[in-house]
């Protein structure tokens, strides 16, 4: 132990020295200046520093994304998106980023989280009319047509089939604009009965970062007796007000405002007093250096890669990829899918904890308002066999 | 086993000379069989002639009027020759098939089949499969394939391998599969699935080109129609396209302004509440109208009446179909040629009035395509085709070599001598034709394509050779000649069967330059014929030493080594320059002279190998022997960056992977190598020997 | 008897050294061109040929290194310490030509700048003359005509998104606006710590940068992170692995700035960083003091062009019924001072001018992103490369003194050739 230290000692010497030298402040003049008629950006003077970071600011207005003519994905000037920074409305956070006129003689139902707006024709159950907008091109019009053709049982379409399709104008944009005849299969994860004679008629508009689908299923004849109706909503259909010129600064979000929650401490497990800050802390009936807990962010938290990747890195991993993490198991939590990891290693946390020989369980929910986090680490054996728990004790969070 | 005896025992000059004659003549015949497949086979077949089949042989006649239609493919326009030659090139590896007799059929004379006589087509063998694993892949199990005779890589037809409709299902879908895989990855098994997939289609839709013809639907209720056509008769397919623009605009008056779009796409033809009685029934025929044909080949057939300044794409039978129907435009020149092309499909079994028709719509598409100004070059190409410059030349090149095999063994035969330099001349010229009609048929310098390159570098090296020759007159440029010609004709066609598409391709845009293709790439190309050529010469030199012929003639070596020299030179100075004109071209195109690519790094390679050998020669590191050593090895780095850069399918030039042209490669430096090595060790044998001899 | 200098100029100068570096630069060569099936072309630059050292696979010098010493080896042996002569004349000249090459390519590699410039075509094609006809020339411009063109954008600026600088901008009340820049060469070296510290007399405040990251990204601190000194507004830089040249995802690096008022008042400080919202960039910072307003922004390289260039129309066309693309083209107007010239820049013609080029490289929006967009934009690849045109001129030298030099070797042997038949016509070959 001792040899030890006295070897490491000129290496940390070292080490410090050239620390120091790291640490010596360099004095320039500035060398380049350059006058011009007009700067090349301008940002609002009183933007805040969470603004800047693309964060919910609890002072002004959220967070600017997702419009879909903002931005400049492709190769542009990434400050070319700036011009848009006033009015990159949320579309998060509950608020519907489309209105429309819904047609007489159909009714609006409350669909799934993941669409905009659900209709059927009245006295219709088997009709179902969605319109819901999705993040990034889908894949682009060609695969989404034939996602949907391969629902109603048809054929792909090639690419110069596609573009013979009709066009129908969605916010003042040619949308492809598809009719299908078939057995309607149901849609991704629909438990619907099929129906024999059924008809789809289906709208994609493909935007740069965005794709809006508004779809129309049902019996053949109910269907082709509402074609003119549907048409009528599609035409009806805009960006919600907030969602497109100047919002209006909205109610300030307070963390108090976020959800609180409800969860089931598992049998064999006990609720432990834990650090400020965390929802609960929870453990193994007799664990000594193991504890659970769920950690609640606002905004989105830094996202769910971030989250992964600072846990990985308490246990001395490498980060992972975007792509790896999709790749992680999910499960279904908070009305979402919970993004989960596993890592082994020596854990090293913020405050100091060292453990050799650690596991590290851990969940990410994100939500449109917050990231929910739960995560449990400790030596490797008192995990042991505790996986089981930790899924059905962050399966069983709910929000209040 | 008998040759390799024949060969040892063929001691006496006279049975050395017969069986070398022999040789080279079955050579020459097996290259001009292999290249110039499409001299057709006259035998004809019974011509019996009822009224709707007919199973008699195409006229001469037909045959020539059909090669000079223009169509327009892979963006460009050209013959039906050229068309249907690669078409069957691409789907049997060879420019002829052969129908259920075993009657050799020449391109035109298959596509004619397979667009007029479907069923009849269905039963020639035009699919080459490359491995009986795509066989099983597509569930042909051992019993069908014992019934069927399918065993062994083979020439088949639709019916062979299509016998079950399930079967032709399975190939579809294992192609979809496959093509979902990067092209690179695909195995060999998976590339044969796609390629046979992309053949059985392309019949398919030949066989559906003209199918329309035969197609009536019942119009009793369609407003127009329905007083010619009363309830239990039915319309035929031209009537009711005549009819289509007007059906249009019926259907679009009564869908109302409110979506102009709404047109009809094939996913409609249902009930619109919309629509009246007789609307729906219009609505009803433009969709049937429009399947009828969906499953013809797309392949423009006839010109736009615009200029060709403001419509380039030619219209095939879908486009027109589908125009009308779904927009209602309605070309009348279009309407008129489908209609000729419809009495064609309907009179097969009147062989003269088909010719008749034959003619009226050949001259109805020429004069649409001259109006354009994209008919001039047409007859110009088939003749180009029909002539074959370069599988003649292949063949006259081998006749040559085969001459002057006999010169070396009859050296008094001067006759024979100038016979075999003439021809060798001779050749050249035909080749040289070949490469300028090229040239005016496409408004290109001499290379644009990789398959354009073989060909100069061909030419350009027997040039050198006999260059080489006038310069020394020592008989072995002049010997080297036609095989290099032979050579580089023989990898020539090989690769043509290897693309299987038109060598006469359009170019992307940074390559329509024709001031850079004529500079940089002819001088590039100049350099690596050169730099191959002091190779192959070198050749002469290690062999010669290797196998110890002429070791008291050192007059002959240092000769031959001086032509290694001055070739090297010659390559050097169009590599270098050909090099910076390459980076040159970048800057103007890409804002960089030079960038590391590995097409350019290839081009370096060769220039700092002849370099190297240069400048080691000139600072005495070695002599002659190590000058044609490096050759050699300069002859493998030539190789490296004319074919072997693309294989590694990265780079601004990566032209696609090829697996044959892997093989290939492997196969020349496997040779190479041990060319090399044989030479070290003679260097290493006779070393002693020359010491000895100094003491 | 030789001092060991001579010794080493002969050295220098030798036929050996010169094929030892032709043998050495061949292989790694090779070896560059092999190993790009597995490196971005960019790394393998870095790597093979812009380097020194290669240590692996196989230990070799690099690019860099043996081109330098051919470079010496060439000019003592090839030139200066050559045999002059009619012999040597064409040898001579292809040195000089390929010593020319090389220096010119040194130039470039130390002064060439480059980027991107794109600009919006107008919905409809727009010209000088505003008759919709191209009309290649100069002309001047009134003073009341110059304004009427803005439907077509238009750009006096380059951009190089591979590199970044911090720019300080004063927003003036007329508007106007000067920028005080920092290029990325001297903060990139701030990433293993440290500050540098950057002053100038016009301005009120010195700015300090610290905390480089290559590619970073805002998180906001945790409770058990809520320590003085770090987290500034709430937030730390996050580090990311970065991103290899090549791949789809970009580098956003970001940075601490601390403004350190003259007067003594309080220090001001943020991140620079990419916002962590997917459609925006990294977002300046606004500052007041006092009356003046700035703003400190962290970008990609700009450099300013000597005129200025409007797209009036881009052409992309493919050939009839593929995808292979034939032609793309851009219409454009150069303004400088009071006149304007039509032109039309294209593959392999590009627009020289002033030292500047401006190559066609890019358009979209992409079918994928907008299958048919109203208006589509032109990117323009902008080099300032003072060798431009070395390469052509060397060439022509190289090219030259070969030909003399081959030619007249050729004509001896010729000679010889004759010389050697004549003496002997006949039955050389027996």
């Amino acid at each position: 132990m001792r040899r030890a230290t006295l070897l490491l000692a000129p290496l940390l010497a070292a080490c410090a020295l050239l620390a120091a030298c790291g640490q010596g402040e360099e004095t320039h003049e500035f060398s380049d200046i350059r006058d011009r008629t007009k700067p090349r950006s301008t940002v609002p003077p009183n933007i805040t520093a969470a603004q800047r970071y693309g964060y919910r600011d609890p002072r002004a207005m959220g967070p600017h994304g997702g419009d879909p003519h903002g931005g400049n994905p492709h190769g542009g000037d990434p400050h070319a998106g700036m011009a848009g920074m006033g009015h990159g409305g949320t579309m998060g956070a509950g608020a519907k980023p489309f209105t429309w006129k819904t047609p007489e003689g159909w009714e609006e139902v409350k669909g799934s989280s993941s669409r905009d707006g659900s209709w059927r024709v009245k006295g219709e159950p088997q009709t179902d009319i969605s319109l819901s907008k999705l993040r990034g091109t889908g894949g682009g019009t060609l695969l989404n047509v034939n996602r949907w053709r391969k629902q109603m049982g048809a054929a792909d379409l090639d690419q110069a089939a596609l573009d013979a399709l009709p066009k129908l104008k969605v916010l003042d944009r040619d949308a492809v604009y598809v009719n299908i005849p078939g057995r309607y299969g149901g849609g991704m994860g629909s438990k619907g009965a099929s129906i024999e004679d059924a008809r789809m008629l289906g709208v994609v508009l493909t935007l740069p970062t965005a794709a809006i689908f508004v779809k129309f299923t049902g019996p053949s004849k109910v269907v082709e007796a509402n074609q003119a109706k549907f048409e009528q909503l599609v035409a009806s259909i805009e960006m919600a007000a907030h969602g497109g010129a100047a919002p209006p600064a909205q109610p300030a979000p307070k963390r108090g405002g976020l959800p609180s929650f409800t969860w089931t401490i598992p049998e064999s497990w006990e609720q432990r007093k834990g650090r400020m800050g965390r929802v609960v802390t929870v453990a193994p009936k007799g664990a000594k250096e193991t504890d659970c807990y769920l950690y609640l962010l606002g905004g989105d938290g830094g996202g769910i890669d971030l989250n992964i990747n600072r846990w990985r890195g308490q246990m001395g991993q490498k980060p992972l990829t975007p792509e790896e993490i999709a790749g992680l198991e999910r499960v279904d939590a908070l009305g979402t899918k919970a993004v989960l990891m596993k890592a082994g290693g020596a854990y090293g946390g913020q405050s100091g904890e060292n453990i050799q020989g650690a596991t590290l369980y851990g969940a990410v929910i994100l939500k449109d308002s917050y990231l929910l986090t739960v995560k449990m680490r400790g030596p490797a054996s008192e995990l042991e066999g505790e996986w089981d728990n930790f899924v059905a004790f962050l399966r069983s969070v709910k929000e209040k | 086993m008998k040759l390799p005896r024949l060969l040892h025992r063929s001691t006496s000059p006279k049975t050395a000379l017969l069986t070398f004659c022999a040789i080279a003549l079955l050579a020459a015949g097996w290259a001009g069989h292999a290249s110039a497949g499409d001299a057709g086979a006259g035998s004809g077949a019974p011509a019996t002639a009822p009224a709707t089949t007919w199973n008699g042989r195409w006229s001469e006649e037909v045959l020539e009027l059909v090669a000079t239609i223009p169509v327009q493919s892979q963006g460009r326009v050209k013959p039906l020759h050229t068309w249907a030659g690669f078409a069957l090139l691409g789907s049997n590896h060879r420019r002829s098939c052969k129908d259920a007799d075993g009657n050799k059929l020449k391109p035109l004379e298959w596509f004619m089949d397979a667009v007029f006589r479907p069923e009849h087509s269905k039963n020639h063998r035009c699919f080459l499969i490359a491995t009986t694993e795509v066989l099983d892949a597509i569930g042909l199990t051992e019993d069908v394939r014992e019934r069927r005779k399918i065993k062994k890589r083979d020439r088949y037809s639709y019916n062979d391998l299509f016998a079950d409709e399930k079967d032709r299902r399975k190939l579809q879908s294992l192609a979809a599969d496959f093509h979902k895989v990067d092209a690179k990855k695909r195995t060999r098994v998976e590339m044969g699935i796609v390629m046979l997939e992309t053949s059985v289609r392309m019949l398919e839709g030949l066989n559906h080109l003209v199918a329309f013809a035969g197609v009536q639907m019942p119009v009793s209720e369609v407003p127009g129609m329905g007083e010619r056509f009363p309830a239990g008769t039915k319309a035929g397919f031209m009537e009711i396209l005549e009819a289509t623009p007007r059906l249009h605009a019926l259907v679009k008056s009564e869908r109302g302004a409110m979506d102009p779009h709404a047109g009809h796409g094939h996913d409609h033809g249902a009930k619109d509440p919309k629509l009246s009685k007789q609307g729906q029934a219009a609505d009803d025929v433009l969709t049937g109208a429009f399947a009828a044909v969906r499953r013809s080949l797309s392949i423009g057939m006839f010109p736009p009446s615009g200029p060709i300044s403001q419509e380039k794409q030619w219209f095939a039978v879908t486009d027109v179909v589908g125009l009308s129907t779904l927009r209602g435009m309605l070309d009348p020149g279009h309407l008129e040629a489908m209609r000729v092309l419809g009495d064609m499909a309907a009179s097969v079994g009147d062989q003269r009035q088909f010719t008749a028709h034959l003619k009226d719509y050949h001259e109805r598409v020429r004069k649409m395509a001259e109006a354009r100004g994209e008919y001039e070059k047409i007859e110009q190409e088939v003749a180009f085709y029909q002539l074959d410059p370069f599988g003649k030349s292949l063949v006259l090149y081998l006749i040559a070599f085969a001459l002057l095999g006999v010169t070396w063994l009859r050296p008094q035969w001067r006759w024979l001598e100038i016979a075999a330099w003439g021809l060798v001349w001779g050749t050249l010229a035909l080749h040289t034709y070949g490469i300028v009609q090229r040239c005016l048929i496409r408004d290109r310098p001499p290379i644009s394509t990789l398959y354009e390159t073989v060909i100069f570098i061909t030419g350009t090296g027997v040039l050198t050779m006999l260059l080489i020759e006038h310069m020394g007159r020592h008989k072995v440029a002049l010997a080297l000649a036609p095989i290099v010609g032979a050579l580089g004709l023989f990898i020539g066609a090989r690769y043509e069967v290897l693309k299987g598409t038109d060598t006469m391709p359009q170019l992307v845009a940074v390559l329509d330059t024709n001031f850079w293709l004529a500079t940089h790439v002819t001088a590039i190309s100049i350099g690596y014929c050169a730099g191959l050529i002091a190779g192959l010469i070198a050749h002469v030199y290690v062999l010669g030493k290797v196998f110890r012929i002429k070791q008291d003639d050192p007059g002959f070596y240092r000769v031959v080594g001086k032509m290694v020299y001055g070739t090297l030179c010659f390559a050097l100075l169009f590599s270098l320059v050909g090099t910076i004109l390459g980076g040159i071209w970048a800057n103007d195109s890409w804002g960089r002279f030079w960038g590391w690519d590995p097409k350019e790094n290839g081009a370096l390679l060769i220039c700092i190998a002849q370099l190297a050998i240069l400048h080691g020669r000139m600072g005495g590191l070695f002599k002659t022997f190590g000058v044609c050593q490096g050759a050699i090895f300069g002859g493998m780095i030539v190789a490296f960056s004319w074919w072997g850069v693309n294989l590694l399918g990265i780079g601004l030039h990566s032209y696609g992977f090829t697996s044959g042209v892997m093989r290939g490669l492997m196969i020349f430096y496997g040779i190479e190598a041990a060319v090399m090595l044989a030479g070290t060790y003679a260097w290493w044998r006779d070393r002693p020997k020359k010491k000895a001899v100094a003491a | 008897m030789r001092t060991f200098w001579q010794k080493f100029i002969d050295f220098l100068g030798s036929f050996e050294l010169a094929f030892a570096l032709l043998v050495l630069l061949g292989l790694v060569t090779f070896v560059g061109t092999m190993d790009q099936q597995n490196l971005s072309l960019y790394d393998v630059q870095k790597k093979y040929f812009e380097s020194w050292i290669v240590t692996s696979p196989v230990p070799m010098f690099g690019g860099r290194l043996l081109l330098s010493v051919f470079f010496v080896n060439m000019i003592v042996g090839g030139i200066v310490r050559i045999r002059k002569g009619k012999s040597t004349l064409g040898i001579l000249i292809s040195h000089v030509g390929i010593v020319a090459l090389l220096f010119g390519s040194f130039i470039e590699d130390q002064f060439k700048t480059e980027g991107q410039l794109t600009l919006w075509a107008p919905e409809r094609f727009s010209d000088i003359n505003g008759n919709g006809v191209f009309d290649p020339g100069e002309r001047f411009l009134d003073s009341n005509n110059n304004g009427r063109f803005d439907d077509g954008e238009s750009g006096a600026q380059y951009r190089d998104p591979d590199t970044w600088e911090v720019a300080v901008t004063e927003l003036m009340p007329t508007g106007a606006a000067r920028e005080y820049v920092v290029p990325q060469e001297h903060f990139e070296k701030l990433e293993d710590g440290g500050s540098t510290r950057y002053q100038h007399g016009q301005l009120p405040f010195d700015v300090v940068l610290s905390g480089y990251a290559r590619n970073a990204r805002p998180r906001p601190v945790t409770a058990g992170e809520a320590r003085d000194g770090i987290g500034l507004g709430g937030f730390v830089l996050a580090s990311r692995p970065a991103v290899r040249a090549g791949e789809r995802a970009r580098n956003w690096p970001g940075l601490v700035v601390t403004l350190q008022p003259k007067d003594g008042s309080r220090a001001q400080a943020t991140l620079l960083c990419k916002s962590a919202s997917e459609s925006q960039g990294i977002i300046p910072w606004p500052v007041r003091m006092g009356e003046r307003r700035f703003q400190v922004d962290l970008r990609n390289r700009v450099w300013d062009l000597p005129f200025r260039v409007r797209l009036n129309r881009f052409v992309h066309e493919k050939h009839p019924g593929i995808q292979m693309a034939k032609e793309y083209s851009s219409y454009v107007t150069k303004f400088q001072g009071t006149r304007a010239t039509d032109l039309h820049i294209t593959m392999n013609e590009p627009l020289r001018h002033e030292g500047y080029t401006l190559y066609q490289s890019g358009w979209g929006p992409p079918p994928e992103i907008d299958p048919n967009p109203s208006r589509l934009y032109s990117t323009f690849s902008v080099v300032a490369n003072p060798s431009d045109q070395v390469p052509l001129w060397s060439c022509l030298v190289i090219a030259l003194g070969l030909l003399i030099h081959f030619m007249r070797k050729l004509v001896l042997h010729l000679k010889a050739e004759s010389r050697r038949r004549t003496p002997k016509p006949q039955g050389e070959m027996a």
